[in-house]
């Protein structure tokens, strides 16, 4: 694999180095283009410890510190439970309840014992649900990273961060994504033929830069856009999407060059949400601010879609249009796999949050790679980092379709982690309110 | 209709049962037999399932509450008590906010008002037959919770309710002398509301979840035993089945007789 995919950097260097070059000051081009490229136990019975995922016949316990360990022994031993452990290390007892008894009696007949800290539910914990597409585990350490060196080919290696991800896997078990959820890649088409897409993609679709309907992907951009987002998940091939349940509206805004006008993305935007579109991805950027460009983003985010976009790779302040209009987009700059800010990302008070761009694995038509590749590339840029945004939003949308875009908007914004905390705490330029976290997004807050 | 709706609906049918029974009281002056009052602590646990959820929790209910009680020569006997309650909440998840939430077990505060009425209806021997009532009213002072780890402070806060009418025969065996054991079948009848807010910098939003007339039958035994001229105590203890398990219930009072 490491190999293969390092002839498609190696091809993909060539075809960046084109794309880049070729951006018209007038047009809109994709902000990917900075790429180098290169159970679970059974729920077996629904009792309440079953609905909330906790051990019917157990609770974990601390005492308050001046309490020594043989006086909490012999008040444990107080309440009739039949089995307590200590686990010395933490000062904790995990303890059966009493015959007869629930946990949440026994939590609230201890919750007046004065001498104890702390005293709740044994959580239930099950195997993650491991995605079984082939290239999850190893490569993408924008889902879930573990850390240590991992090797792309090409002569390139990454030094991972664990935990530098955007926490998918446990955010997976409380949200899949609704199929009828859907998300609007507006980009250079999406290939509906890839064996990571073709299931996911909707029939319908339309290509503004060509004026037909075929919103097929003549470039490559679009395809590993619509990946990231929602590719095809537990299919036993390639790579996991974020939104892994959700589906993908193709809409060609750019060319087959990557190229393209404010017009053909208005288009594009109104196209996409009067179709019912829950999220737009935009993946694209021009550098110049534009009235109507800013009015159909608000007709999209008035009709309910939830739009993001990237900030754009050029490492300097200024985020690209649409990007930068903060009312109604989502601004998403890019992190790396150590969780620190790209250095291509571009930054301003716009930004809203950080997502993983370096290095991303996706899909691309195999057209693009030729017939003996894999036809998957490793690319980075703030148009990589952007769908995972999207597809977060998607993954909101589907578990709680009453939020509008704006509430959605901030669900994202602040459930993210601060990843440059250390040297900019709180909201600033570069991170926004820092890298997303699908986990804390998601996954109920637990009160206790 | 509103939780504040539904909250000053319940308080009224209790103000009014009250007002009805203490009118009819009246009227009945001199038939007025004994007149007491005292202390009282009543638990109760129900298995529900509350709207939006797959899974059942429970209700679990601790209530001091100071008693007066009434009997007439015909036998009623009402008492009115208001208390403190605590009740015990557990298995919630509230998926529709902003930030879902998850409550584990939590403790709410509050205050309970009851009414409560038995009547005898016939003798058997030295059994006596008759009926039994209970109206109670349970109004939470909120709880709150920081919600902390996001990039802004947050708050959740939880207001339970809950309201439950009980009502079924009553049979006491009265050849004991200064001891009455009793038994009682109540059917039983819950409304519950469990109203969670969350407010975390730009986002609010409030999920409210219902138990809507939840039935079960309980089936409780106890004693009155006079101890002296002046006091009585009162036990009762009871079970209600509820799917595969049994909830338990469990009432003690003592009476100073005027």
């Amino acid at each position: 694999m490491a190999r293969a995919i390092g002839r498609c950097i190696r091809a993909l260097a060539a075809v960046a180095l084109v794309i880049l070059s070729g951006c018209a000051p007038a047009g809109i081009a994709p902000t990917g283009a900075a790429q180098l490229p290169g159970r679970v136990s059974e729920l077996a019975t629904r009792g309440p410890g079953a609905a909330l995922g906790y051990a019917p016949d157990r609770v974990l316990i601390r005492f308050r510190p001046d309490v020594a360990s043989v006086n909490a022994e012999e008040t444990l031993r107080s309440y009739g439970f039949p089995s307590v452990r200590r686990i010395a290390a933490i000062g904790v007892y995990s303890v059966r309840t009493a015959p007869g008894v629930s946990v949440a009696e026994t939590l609230a007949a201890l919750s007046r014992n004065g001498e104890i800290e702390a005293a709740r539910p044994d959580p239930r914990v099950r195997m993650a649900d491991v995605p079984n597409d082939t290239y999850f585990a190893t490569y993408q350490h924008n889902l879930r990273n573990p850390g240590g060196l991992l090797d792309i080919g090409g002569g390139i290696r990454l030094q991972l961060v664990a935990g530098a991800d955007i926490k998918a896997l446990p955010a997976w078990d409380t949200a899949q994504g609704d199929p009828e959820v859907v998300i609007a890649v507006l980009d250079t088409g999406v290939d509906r033929d890839h064996v990571d897409l073709a299931a996911k993609v909707l029939q319908e679709g339309h290509d503004f830069a060509n004026d037909d309907d075929d919103a097929s992907d003549d470039h490559w951009h679009g395809t590993h856009v619509a990946g990231i987002a929602a590719a095809d998940t537990n299919n036993g091939a390639g790579i996991a999407g974020v939104a892994r349940n959700c589906r993908i509206l193709p809409v060609k805004v750019l060319d087959r060059n990557g190229d393209g006008y404010y017009s053909w993305i208005i288009d594009g935007i109104i196209w996409a949400a009067d179709r019912g579109a829950d999220v737009i991805n935009l993946s694209l950027g021009g550098d110049v601010p534009d009235s109507f460009l800013e009015d159909a983003c608000k007709y999209a985010h008035d009709k309910g879609a939830v739009i993001v976009a990237a900030a754009g790779n050029d490492g300097t302040e200024g985020v690209l249009y649409p990007a930068a209009y903060d009312e109604t987009v989502l601004a998403v700059a890019a992190s790396d796999y150590a969780d620190a800010i790209a250095s291509f990302s571009n930054f301003g008070p716009e930004i809203d949050v950080a997502a993983p761009g370096a290095w991303i694995l996706g899909p691309v038509p195999q057209t693009y790679v030729g017939p003996e590749e894999l036809p998957f590339v490793f690319a980075s840029g703030t148009s990589a980092a952007a769908p995972h945004a999207a597809g977060l939003a998607a993954l909101i949308r589907s578990l709680k379709p009453d939020l509008t875009p704006d509430e959605i908007m901030w669900v994202i914004r602040y459930s993210a982690d601060d990843i440059n905390r250390t040297t900019l705490p709180g909201r600033d330029d570069h991170a926004g309110y820092g890298r997303v976290n699908m986990q804390r997004a998601l996954v109920p807050y637990i009160l206790d | 209709m509103g939780e504040r709706t539904r909250r000053r609906r319940g308080l009224s049918i209790l103000v009014l049962s009250a007002f009805v029974a203490a009118g009819g009281l009246a009227a009945e002056g001199p038939n007025v037999k004994s007149l007491a009052a005292g202390l009282g602590y009543d638990h109760f646990a129900r298995t529900v399932v509350w709207s939006g959820e797959d899974g059942v929790s429970k209700i679990l209910t601790h209530a001091l509450a100071a008693r007066a009680e009434i009997g007439l020569r015909s036998g009623l006997v009402f008492s009115l008590s208001l208390g403190f309650a605590l009740t015990d909440l557990s298995a919630q998840t509230f998926a529709t906010l902003p930030i879902s939430l998850e409550l584990g077990t939590a403790s709410l505060k509050g205050f309970s008002l009851a009414a409560e009425a038995a009547v005898p209806v016939r003798n058997f021997g030295d059994f006596e037959i008759g009926a039994a009532g209970r109206i109670v009213y349970s109004f939470g002072i909120a709880r709150s919770w920081p919600l902390e780890g996001f990039a802004v402070d947050g708050r959740a806060t939880g207001e339970p309710t809950w309201f439950e009418v009980s009502v079924g025969p009553r049979i006491a065996y009265r050849a004991l002398g200064r001891v009455v054991p009793f038994a009682e079948l109540g059917a039983r009848l819950l409304w519950a509301g469990f109203r969670m807010s969350e407010t975390l910098g730009e986002l609010t939003g409030v999920e409210t979840k219902h138990v809507r007339g939840d039935f079960a039958l309980a089936l409780a035994a106890g004693a009155d035993v006079r101890a002296t001229d002046r006091f009585t105590v009162r036990a009762k203890a009871g079970i209600t089945p509820a799917s595969g398990r049994a909830d338990g219930l469990l009432s003690l009072s003592v009476l100073y007789s005027f």
